[in-house]
């Protein structure tokens, strides 16, 4: 019942969030491993660094430019927990532990801030591929608990 | 003996060393928590003693449904002691707590059945009889209205500097307590427990049945029955009853009971009440004993156990924000080791948690025991550390 609600709040979120992307969420929904190029296209536009009818190899290249993205990747590349972790905590103002906020965008501590935070599950392997869904959750979740924090 | 001990360090020191930086490079995840302790105590002129300690943990997630689990943590104390009592200033530990294979699998109708096998953290229902590390294995099956565990271990190969297990007076036991790594005494425990979580409405009934034979030669052999029930009566109020039922040897019955109450007449604000009774020699029962040593209250030059003793105390807590924690509770303290129950003293304790980040806490804690005897007076101090990274 829970994994249909927080599904559906997912959606309805995301859909609200980006209404002319129908077509990305479609594309994240049936995405079993996401890349680089689908979670820099989430944050990118959610930090208005990119405009909607980018593409997400244009994300890729703006985040890129910020020096946060691992050399040799492009937008299809598998991303794993850690690297989801460190590109979506930009999106939002959190205050965080001793350690996230003297690493600032640091994968591994950025993970374990959403692993405390709730947003992330706590026995996620940080080197695992998550599905579309599972980065869609991951931004509901995170939109619920960071909302007032967030940088928009 | 020595020689034993001295292979047992060793070999402990090699499987951290290979674990920290071979296995690590393996692992999925890993993590580490600095712990700082330091604490003054006595009656009159105060003692210092400081814990310091550094743990190391690594896990491995075996498959991607995430039903299988490897997970190691291990950790090293430097504890410097000048209080009245202690064996030695200086005391150096290292010990594995937790080598942990883990396996679950869900069953029909959403039920789950579960394994730990090695060495892991096992707590009874009331955390006073046994509260430690142990070897052993764990099965566990779980579903919406009920949750059942057998556990069967072995205490023989466990550090009795960190997990320190009661034993009969003349016990055929020796301690080496002159080492990182002390042997403990050998007891096999086996423990059934099971819990109801909607009985009566909406309450929790707990029932645990927990035996420890004995492999020292002492034939001493301990049983213990537990019965407990909690939950909420109302929107303001919770409550818990916890009752244990103890045998030693097939002769001797033994009571341990415990009970809390609390109030809850605002958001973030708190008003508890909490009492327990250890038998003594009192009518038909004998003086309680657990398994695992635990403190009931600290008086000068001594930490009594959780035997002829009656306690009650009152108090309140306070919850800022998310951030800290203010607690403070005080009660009288009676004797009942004998059949008379005589007045012992008067306990107070106050506490104030701060996470100055969610990584950083700050833990400070003063507690005073009042003795019906002044030389029982107690002051301790105690300022606490954790930094987990």
């Amino acid at each position: 019942m829970k994994k249909i609600l927080v599904f559906l709040l997912t959606i309805i979120v995301s859909t609200l969030s980006f209404a002319q992307t129908a077509e990305f969420i479609t594309e994240m929904l049936s995405t079993d491993e996401a890349t680089f190029g689908q979670v820099c296209y989430l944050s990118a536009v959610y930090q208005n660094l990119i405009s909607e009818e980018n593409s997400e190899i244009d994300a890729v290249n703006v985040i890129f430019e910020q020096g946060i993205l691992p050399r040799n990747v492009d937008s299809e590349t598998k991303i794993n927990y850690k690297q989801v972790a460190a590109l979506l905590c930009r999106i939002w103002d959190i205050k965080g532990g001793l350690l996230y906020r003297a690493l600032k965008n640091n994968p591994r501590y950025s993970l374990k801030q959403l692993k405390h935070d709730g947003v992330v599950s706590s026995n996620i392997n940080p080197r695992a591929i998550p599905s579309g869904v599972d980065i869609l959750n991951i931004f509901t979740l995170g939109e619920m608990k960071y909302a007032n924090g967030a940088k928009k | 003996m020595n020689n034993r001990i001295k292979r047992i360090r060793t070999m402990l020191l090699f499987v951290i060393f290979i674990f920290c930086f071979t296995f690590s490079a393996f692992c999925h995840d890993w993590g580490s928590r600095l712990y700082n302790d330091t604490q003054l105590s006595g009656n009159g002129s105060l003692q210092l003693k400081q814990t310091d300690s550094i743990n190391f943990w690594l896990s491995l997630i075996l498959n991607k449904s995430r039903t299988r689990s490897l997970i190691f943590d291990g950790f090293y104390e430097f504890c410097y002691d000048d209080t009245d009592g202690a064996p030695k200033n200086i005391k150096n530990t290292i010990d594995l707590r937790k080598i942990e294979y883990y396996f679950a699998a869900p069953t029909k109708d959403n039920d789950m059945f579960s394994v730990k096998l090695g060495r892991f953290g096992v707590k009874d229902l009331t955390g006073v009889v046994f509260s430690q590390t142990c070897d052993g294995v764990e099965m566990r099956l779980s579903n919406i209205k009920l949750d059942a565990t057998v556990f069967a271990g072995y205490t023989g190969l466990l550090n009795s500097n960190t997990n320190a297990i009661l034993t009969p007076i003349n016990s055929k036991y020796e301690e080496d307590k002159n080492d990182f790594y002390s042997l403990s005494p050998k007891y096999i425990p086996v423990g059934v427990s099971t819990f109801f979580q909607n009985v009566f409405g909406s309450q929790r009934l707990d029932m645990q049945g927990w035996g420890f034979i004995d492999m020292n030669g002492d034939e001493f052999y301990r049983t213990y029955a537990m019965l407990g029930l909690s939950g909420f009566l109302g929107n303001y109020v919770s409550y818990g009853l916890k009752s244990v039922l103890g045998i030693e040897n097939f002769k001797t019955l033994t009571n341990f009971s415990e009970f809390t109450l609390n109030f809850y007449p605002f958001r973030s604000f708190a008003i508890n009440f909490f009492g327990n009774y250890a038998s003594g020699e009192n009518g038909f029962l004998s003086p309680f004993n657990g398994f695992s040593s635990a403190t009931d209250i600290s008086i000068n030059n001594a930490d009594i156990e959780y035997t002829g003793l009656i306690k009650a105390n009152g108090g309140f807590s306070i919850l800022f924000g998310d951030t800290s924690c203010f607690k403070i509770a005080a009660g009288p303290v009676f004797d009942c080791m004998t059949e008379d129950i005589t007045y012992f003293g008067l306990l107070g304790k106050a506490n104030l948690i701060f996470n100055f980040y969610d990584d950083l806490q700050f833990d400070i804690s003063a507690y005073y025991f009042m003795g019906q005897e002044s030389e029982d007076n107690k002051a301790i101090i105690s300022l606490k550390l954790l930094f987990t990274f």
